[in-house]
């Protein structure tokens, strides 16, 4: 097994075959890159203890080291059928789930014009595709709130999703534009030539080659639209309650146990899907980063 | 299985480049025709609008005498194999190989029987389980063309196939291409820059400068007959004089050269001859015969590669190499230019 894989690496230096070559290959799984991603990982899941901790506690304050009782009271309310809790994880789920399709749709016709082509005006376009991610998403949503209401889509679904879209769809594009800028459309000239339809194009040639992008930006776009709370609130004006609008509302209530299961609640699939995606982050950023 | 194709006046713009200008060409069936030129010089993209990956601005593509403009790309049965081999990564071999049989819904038993025939005839009928990554270049290359030749392919379009090859392997696919071509009988058009490629593999040769025709026909006439000075060069015949031309004489700084050869151009003239016919100290009394200086000399394995001066003219030459001894550098030698091996052409 070792020596079919030493003599790959003889035979074809790029790590993803679609690419276009002269890309050098990246060092991995060094001594310090596993210790890097032994703190990384530390990093993500340490700042959950103390919130499982609080979640199983009843009366824990502040000189305590570990909570003098263990109760799941907190776990019953925030798992109960009628506490909101499903309603809002049902919320976060749908309007999370469309705007990351919608960010890839936007995200794989833009990113290969961005990507492939040179044009006049490239670099203004990208700066543009930016913009969204650096203005305050406070100010966007006051903005934005005037005429959302007068379109009708103030605390709809559909507004709230579309107002994800202004920050998701940015992050799609870019990790798309960086897998296609190593993509060689050649692949795509060398099926037809052989008899593939454009559909049967996509599915064999495109799709294979991207996909690791696909699942990157695609992982990407859940997280923001996941994580988005000031947006959500504006334009959902307290009727599309997702994860954090109800987290941050359950926060202000005091409850140190309801808000440590309820954010453990909010952050368990996004760490699920990381576990699934991650081995694709590794992938398509050495593609992102390369340029 | 074997196709005419006309290209009558093709023309490719991108804005303003114009990549393809006017270009015209006959592609006789059953033959290997050659399409060389320097890079840059839009063989690719004539390559890519016979294939029907790119559109022509204008002019027309015919097989068999019938238009194809209208015919969607995977529907030409035009193959096109690349210079770097693009076998699709995810796939085997055999799947590679497969693949175009598959797009056209060719049932599973005899689209083995076809696999397995195309690899036999690339000789990799042991490797069909391989991925790509795990094949060397050569063997790529090779999947790349059993891939191309199992759809029966009415013109096989072959982009600088060689091109990513070591000198050895190089070798063995001009062979394999040759023999592909005795056993399938197939239309084969074949881009490169390099003219051994062309010499070896090829039946007709257009030879193509800024996306238009130079000139075309059997190699030999672009040694022996060139048209202009540029494809007299191309070709290796660095040796062109400047003179004026009335009938068999040719009056240059050399003095008067006696010409034989039927190349119609007369009045102000470039007169070429091929570096290995040039003669170093012939006997007495020949024609065309004058004193040179030899101002370097460079080892070429099978012969020695001489530069000469004589008065305004510098002339290259390839001696022999046991001739060569006697002609040390900074020696003055007696240069004959055979007055039949003199080649005329119209001064641009």
């Amino acid at each position: 097994m070792t020596a079919t894989k030493e003599t790959n690496r003889v035979t074809s230096p790029s790590p993803s075959p679609f690419r276009k070559p002269s890309r050098p290959r990246r060092l991995r799984g060094t001594g310090g890159g596993r210790i890097a991603a032994v703190l990384i990982v530390a990093i993500i899941l340490l700042p959950l203890v103390p919130l499982v901790i609080n979640s199983f506690a009843r009366g824990y304050v502040f000189p305590q080291l570990f909570p003098a009782e263990w109760s799941i009271r907190a776990w019953r309310i925030v798992l109960a059928t009628d506490g909101g809790t499903w309603e809002a994880l049902g919320w976060s789920v749908g309007v999370a789930a469309t705007v990351t399709a919608l960010s890839l749709v936007v995200g794989v016709p833009a990113g290969r014009v961005l990507g492939l082509r040179s044009f006049r005006g490239k670099r203004a376009l990208e700066f543009l595709v930016l913009t969204p991610l650096l203005v305050p998403a406070v100010a966007v949503a006051i903005g934005l709130d005037i005429t959302f209401i007068r379109l009708g889509l103030s605390g709809t679904f559909w507004g709230v999703v579309l107002v994800h879209l202004i920050l998701a769809a940015p992050y799609a594009v870019l990790v798309l534009a960086g897998v296609f800028a190593n993509y060689d459309p050649d692949f795509e000239a060398q099926a037809t030539t052989l008899g593939a339809s454009p559909l049967n194009v996509f599915r064999h040639v495109t799709m294979p080659a991207i996909k690791p992008g696909l699942i990157v930006a695609g992982f990407f776009a859940f997280i923001v639209s996941w994580s988005q709370y000031v947006l959500t609130l504006q334009i959902g004006g307290g009727k599309i309650l997702t994860l954090p609008v109800l987290l941050v509302s359950t926060a202000n209530g005091g409850d140190a146990s309801i808000t440590g299961a309820l954010t453990i609640v909010s952050a368990l699939p996004v760490l699920a899907l990381l576990a699934v995606a991650s081995r694709h982050v590794v992938r398509a950023g050495l593609g992102t980063t390369g340029t | 299985m074997t196709t005419r194709v006309d290209l009558v006046r093709l023309t490719k713009h991108f804005g303003a480049v114009h990549p393809v200008e006017d270009f015209s060409l006959t592609i006789q069936p059953g033959l290997v025709t050659a399409l060389l030129g320097p890079s840059g010089s839009g063989k690719t993209t004539l390559l890519k609008m016979i294939a029907g990956v790119l559109r022509p601005t204008s002019g027309d593509i015919r097989f068999d005498g019938e238009s194809i403009l209208d015919l969607p790309a995977s529907q030409r049965d035009a193959p096109m194999v690349f210079h770097n081999a693009l076998l699709f990564p995810q796939l085997t071999a055999e799947d590679n190989v497969g693949f175009g049989l598959r797009m056209r819904k060719t049932p599973p038993a005899e689209r083995s029987r076809r696999v397995t025939e195309m690899l036999e005839l690339v000789g990799l009928q042991d490797l069909r389980t391989r991925r790509p990554e795990q094949l060397s270049g050569g063997q790529q290359q090779r999947v790349a063309l059993a891939r191309a030749l199992v759809v029966s392919p009415r013109l096989l379009l072959l982009d600088e196939p060689l091109a990513n090859l070591d000198p050895d392997l190089r070798g063995e696919m001009r062979e394999l291409l040759l023999a592909v071509q005795r056993s399938l009988g197939l239309t084969m058009l074949l881009v490169t820059h390099d003219q051994e490629d062309a010499i070896v593999v090829a039946d007709h040769v257009a030879l193509i400068r800024n996306g238009s025709l130079v000139q075309e026909g059997v190699v030999r006439d672009f040694f022996k007959r060139p048209a202009s000075a540029w494809v007299a060069t191309f070709f290796g015949a660095n040796n062109l004089i400047p003179g004026e031309r009335t009938n068999n004489e040719v009056v240059t700084p050399l003095g008067r050269l006696r010409v034989t050869s039927e190349s119609p151009a007369t009045g102000q003239v470039l007169v070429t001859i091929r570096p290995e016919a040039v003669v170093l100290d012939a006997a007495e009394g020949q024609a065309n015969t004058f004193e040179g200086k030899v101002i370097a000399a460079e080892f070429r394995g099978s012969h020695i590669r001489m530069q000469l001066t004589a008065g305004t003219i510098d002339l290259e030459a390839n001696v022999p190499i046991d001739d060569a001894k006697s002609h040390a550098v900074g020696s003055t030698v007696r240069v004959t230019l055979p007055p039949e091996k003199l080649w005329p052409l119209p001064a641009d």
